[in-house]
């Protein structure tokens, strides 16, 4: 009896692990390349820069940001739990980075992109 | 622990009890910094050892109350107000799921606790995403559901474990 029902156990832990992996790779077949990052400090836009090209950008003194090759990323940033600097970079519409001590957004603008609310 | 008739008082104090316990869980929880490994939102929820350990040896109401009151005092204690509503999204969700599958008898605490641990993400995530309007918080919804699920079915091993030591026997209804 107990045995099945560990069966079972693994069986659900087992589906929904697949549901996340599917998930995951729907996120990215959908996902589309954008062409700019727009930068907003307390939800005011601060910044649109294009993608391709690099650059590199000072946010108010709170975080720099860093973008080349059509990616964007924090490369630095004054607050104390650094989660926006080891975030990984984005480059698909609609991918973010949230650095909430300082309000700054950055955000993966571009046509064509998926806005997807589940 | 059904068998016995408890009193009134009894029952009071033990849910007291499991309340601290449960509150205590959340305070070591709040000590691990595990926002460090750059993954916001990560936790072990210990706290949910307790409550589903109730729900199995006490009862559903109990449990949700244990719950809502550990939800409460985490925030009035080093919470902010945002913190509480994905918490109780999180809760709600990751509540309802546990008694559904525990109701169906078909899983041990080990498959409720692991579901559990993804919903309660899946309930944060959908919360902080009508409140923020970031629907690009949906690319972080694969790493969450698969860290709850991990999460869970630790914390559910340790419900067994406590289960079984209690004497509370968990094989059907």
């Amino acid at each position: 009896m107990k045995n099945k029902l560990l069966k079972n156990d693994f069986a659900l832990i087992a589906a929904i692990f697949v549901i996340a992996l599917a998930a995951a790779v729907f996120g990215r077949a959908i996902g589309r390349a954008g062409d700019t990052v727009e930068v907003r400090v307390k939800g005011e836009v601060y910044a649109i820069l294009p993608l391709d090209k690099p650059a590199e950008l000072d946010i108010g003194g709170l975080c720099v940001l860093k973008t080349e090759n059509g990616e964007a990323w924090i490369e630095s940033a004054v607050c104390k739990n650094q989660i926006c600097v080891k975030h990984r970079s984005v480059s698909r519409v609609g991918e973010a980075i949230v650095c909430l001590p300082s309000g700054v957004t950055v955000k993966i603008t571009g046509e064509g992109g998926a806005d997807i609310v589940i | 622990m059904k068998k016995e008739k408890t009193s009134a008082a009894e029952k009071i104090a033990l849910l007291g009890l499991l309340t601290a316990l449960c509150f205590g869980l959340s305070y070591i929880e709040f000590l691990i910094p595990f926002s460090a490994l750059g993954i916001p939102g990560i936790k072990l929820g210990l706290a949910n050892i307790c409550v589903t350990a109730a729900l199995y040896a006490i009862g559903t109401k109990e449990a949700a109350a244990i719950n809502l009151i550990r939800i409460i005092l985490s925030w009035l204690i080093f919470g902010s107000f945002t913190g509480l509503i994905y918490s109780l999204a999180g809760s709600a969700l990751s509540f309802a799921g546990s008694v559904a599958l525990k109701k169906s008898a078909r899983f041990s605490p080990i498959g409720v606790s692991a579901a559990a641990g993804a919903l309660h993400n899946i309930g944060q995530l959908a919360a902080a995403m009508i409140l923020t309007d970031a629907s690009a918080l949906m690319y972080y919804i694969p790493v969450l559901i698969i860290c709850g699920l991990f999460a869970g079915a630790i914390n559910g091993f340790i419900v067994s474990a406590i289960l079984s030591r209690v004497g509370v026997n968990y094989k059907g209804e």
